[in-house]
């Protein structure tokens, strides 16, 4: 891939120069999915904002030595998740929020009460994976990104990044059948 | 079924269009006579639309945070830039002439402090040949005075 093809790409030549009007551009069209994939691997919506702020920090100090390998997103999902790995190997036990779900909005009670059941139940099952695995299978879930930029932005190859993703769905599949 | 294993392996990267045509197709082919791997594949659909059910609230204002914290880092780089800037950024002639009037500045702190104890016969003590330096000529002239 060209990098010039990347408007990210664009932006951060712009950051490096000292353009913080550039890297507000760069903030409002990557924060979804800073915050998204912050939240789905802390589990709670505080943690997951100070991840999301502290990446963006981080992108605008590295602005000056970035050289455009692969994607601007894949590299903002990187170094998301090594700050959201960072966190949760500090901070433990991992805190599930159970309100977050836009389907809890569903009018019917019962089925907010199912619901949630199922949601929390998933969650649960995605806290009690290895941080590796779990955002190994945010990353291609959720962010669609190809096992080679998964590869990437995890310092791995793609071979392991597939054995990863094996075992998360195993295990996922194993604790959804206990817990249901 | 033979190669059932094989095959499981590949079911992940069957969903995730990992696999070359070919592969693909070999897969697709076994899951078609296999009621075992059909069902493993069945299974990690369902996993695969539990997750997308799985969807986050709407991002909070970190726009907002992120920028304040950009801002406040900024100003803090360009007043550290500002003010001392360091010396290899001086333009030469600047860097000559802080160099000569260091040099000057010694040599006149030695100049009266050689005067002062030629006036009093004796060298002056640490704080006051200190005060003498900092305080310059016309302090000079009033210790000469009072030491007379």
């Amino acid at each position: 891939m060209d990098p010039l093809d990347d408007p990210d790409a664009r932006l951060m030549a712009e950051v490096a120069g000292g353009d913080l009007a550039a890297f507000e551009r760069l903030v409002i069209r990557n924060q979804k999915s800073a915050w998204s994939l912050a939240y789905r691997f802390l589990g709670n919506a505080a943690d997951a904002e100070d991840a999301a702020q502290e990446a963006f920090l981080r992108i605008l100090r590295a602005a000056p030595g970035y050289r455009p390998k692969a994607k601007f997103r894949t590299f903002l999902l990187s170094v998301t998740g090594n700050i959201c790995r960072d966190m949760l190997s500090k901070k433990r036990p991992l805190v599930l929020e159970e309100t977050g779900d836009l389907r809890d909005l569903a009018p019917d009670p019962g089925e907010v009460l199912e619901g949630r059941e199922r949601t929390g139940g998933l969650r649960r099952a995605l806290g009690a994976l290895p941080a590796k695995q779990r955002l190994a299978l945010l990353l291609r879930h959720y962010e669609e990104l190809s096992y080679e930029e998964i590869a990437g932005a995890l310092h791995t190859s793609t071979k392991a990044v597939d054995s990863l993703l094996q075992r998360a769905r195993r295990t996922l599949q194993e604790l959804l059948a206990e817990t249901g | 079924m033979r190669g059932c294993r094989k095959i499981r392996s590949r079911l992940g990267r069957l969903l995730d269009q990992e696999l070359t045509g070919r592969e693909a197709a070999a897969v697709h082919s076994h899951v078609a006579e296999c009621p075992d791997c059909s069902n493993a594949l069945a299974l990690l659909l369902a996993l695969n639309e539990r997750l997308d059910a799985l969807l986050p609230p709407p991002p909070p204002a970190i726009l907002e945070g992120v920028m304040t914290r950009a801002r406040r880092e900024n100003s803090g780089r360009r007043a550290h830039i500002g003010w001392p800037a360091p010396w290899h950024s001086w333009p030469l002639a600047v860097r000559f002439a802080a160099s000569a009037a260091a040099i000057a500045a010694c040599v006149i702190g030695l100049m009266a402090g050689s005067t002062a104890a030629r006036y009093t016969g004796r060298l002056p003590d640490r704080d006051t040949a200190i005060m003498i330096m900092d305080a310059g000529p016309s302090l000079l002239a009033a210790y000469i005075g009072e030491r007379r």
